[in-house]
């Protein structure tokens, strides 16, 4: 019996140790391949620490084979933006400008009862004060809820380079050029669009932008009527 | 520091795994061809009627088991051992019965369980579905 007690523990050490190392602290950060990872851990760990004829070997090396896995989908996820959709997957966009998007609501196997449950948590009780509600790729919904009498209404943001690489549907969606988008770029003094950490168009019409920390992590802010002459 | 101590971590891991993947398997692969021979030797004085010999070499026999079975044990599922301990213990019966054939049977056993830890531990294909 003493013998099940101090694998439990140090099984429970281990299986600490590796979750923090993975750097997911709940549930409700995980991505997917965290996900099947956290539950393949817990499965293989419940089988050494009651079977005293199984070795602690026969879980470490499992569980240290998923940590590796782990670290490389996670390494290739934030070097390869195509390898990330692929394994997170995208975020959805299902009510636009308080306009449920049927399509979008179909791809993400969602019904409308769904919508308005997340929305109900989210402490929106009707889809008319929804401007806009996002399905991020970790499961939970995001809601910007619309301004109240004659105030503007608000708009989503839109990343359009990250990790020094253009987010051409981000572009096309605003209609903005990217051969403008470098010229207004070089007048502040970005050379480079791959030394550009992101470049984010704010609800507002500006721009924000982050240089690498290569470049010393500059944060800059480019004014609405800069980025109105981009727009076509 | 959090980042240093995951590189270490992963590269600590990675150097681990490799160790499991090499050492087990090439000490078993001693052991186990060591303890072949000395099965044939048992068989073999056995057959020949010295049962003085075959005896003295079934001590040698079991005392090396023992000894891997102790490292093995680390690394091996207890049941796979089970699986050569018990024709080996029974080579032990036959041989005070004089039961050659029985013997045999059981060497035969204790041959393929060897064969089974091996098969683990170097990456057999056909455990691998």
């Amino acid at each position: 019996m003493l013998i099940l007690f101090l694998r439990a523990v140090l099984l429970y050490a281990f299986i600490l140790f590796i979750l923090r190392m993975t750097g997911k602290r709940q549930i409700a950060d995980l991505q997917p391949f965290d996900l099947i990872i956290t539950l393949a851990i817990a499965d293989l760990a419940s089988t050494a620490i009651a079977d005293t004829n199984i070795p602690l070997l026969y879980s470490i090396v499992p569980i240290l084979a998923l940590y590796l896995v782990q670290q490389t989908v996670a390494r290739l996820s934030l070097r390869f933006r195509r390898f990330r959709t692929f394994v997170c997957g995208s975020p959805l966009l299902l009510v636009r400008e308080g306009v449920l998007q049927e399509g979008v609501l179909r791809l993400a196997n969602y019904t409308v009862s769904d919508l308005c449950d997340h929305l109900r948590s989210e402490d929106v009780f009707d889809l008319k004060s929804v401007q806009y509600a996002i399905l991020e790729t970790n499961g939970t919904l995001s809601v910007l809820q619309k301004k109240k009498g004659d105030q503007p209404q608000p708009k989503l943001s839109h990343m359009l380079i990250l990790d020094g690489a253009w987010c051409r549907t981000a572009l096309r969606h605003l209609s903005i050029q990217p051969k403008a988008l470098r010229a207004l770029l070089r007048r502040y003094g970005v050379r480079e669009i791959e030394d550009v950490f992101y470049l984010q168009y704010l609800g507002d019409g500006s721009l924000r932008l982050q240089l690498r920390e290569r470049r010393g992590a500059k944060v800059l802010d480019i004014p609405q009527k800069e980025v109105k002459e981009l727009c076509l | 520091m959090f980042v240093k101590v995951r590189r270490v971590f992963t590269l600590l891991s990675v150097l681990f795994l490799l160790f499991l993947f090499i050492l087990p398997s090439l000490y078993l692969k001693d052991r186990c061809a060591e303890l072949d021979e000395l099965c044939g030797q048992v068989l073999y004085a056995a057959r020949s009627g010295d049962a003085v010999e075959a005896q003295r070499t079934y001590v040698v026999l079991r005392t090396r088991y023992e000894q891997m079975r102790r490292k093995a044990e680390l690394f091996l599922n207890h049941g796979v051992m089970d699986d050569a301990t018990v024709p080996l213990h029974e080579m032990d019966v036959y041989l005070k019965t004089g039961d050659t054939l029985a013997l045999e049977a059981a060497a035969v056993r204790f041959r393929l369980a060897l064969n089974c830890m091996l098969a683990i531990e170097t990456g057999d294909l056909r455990l691998f579905l």
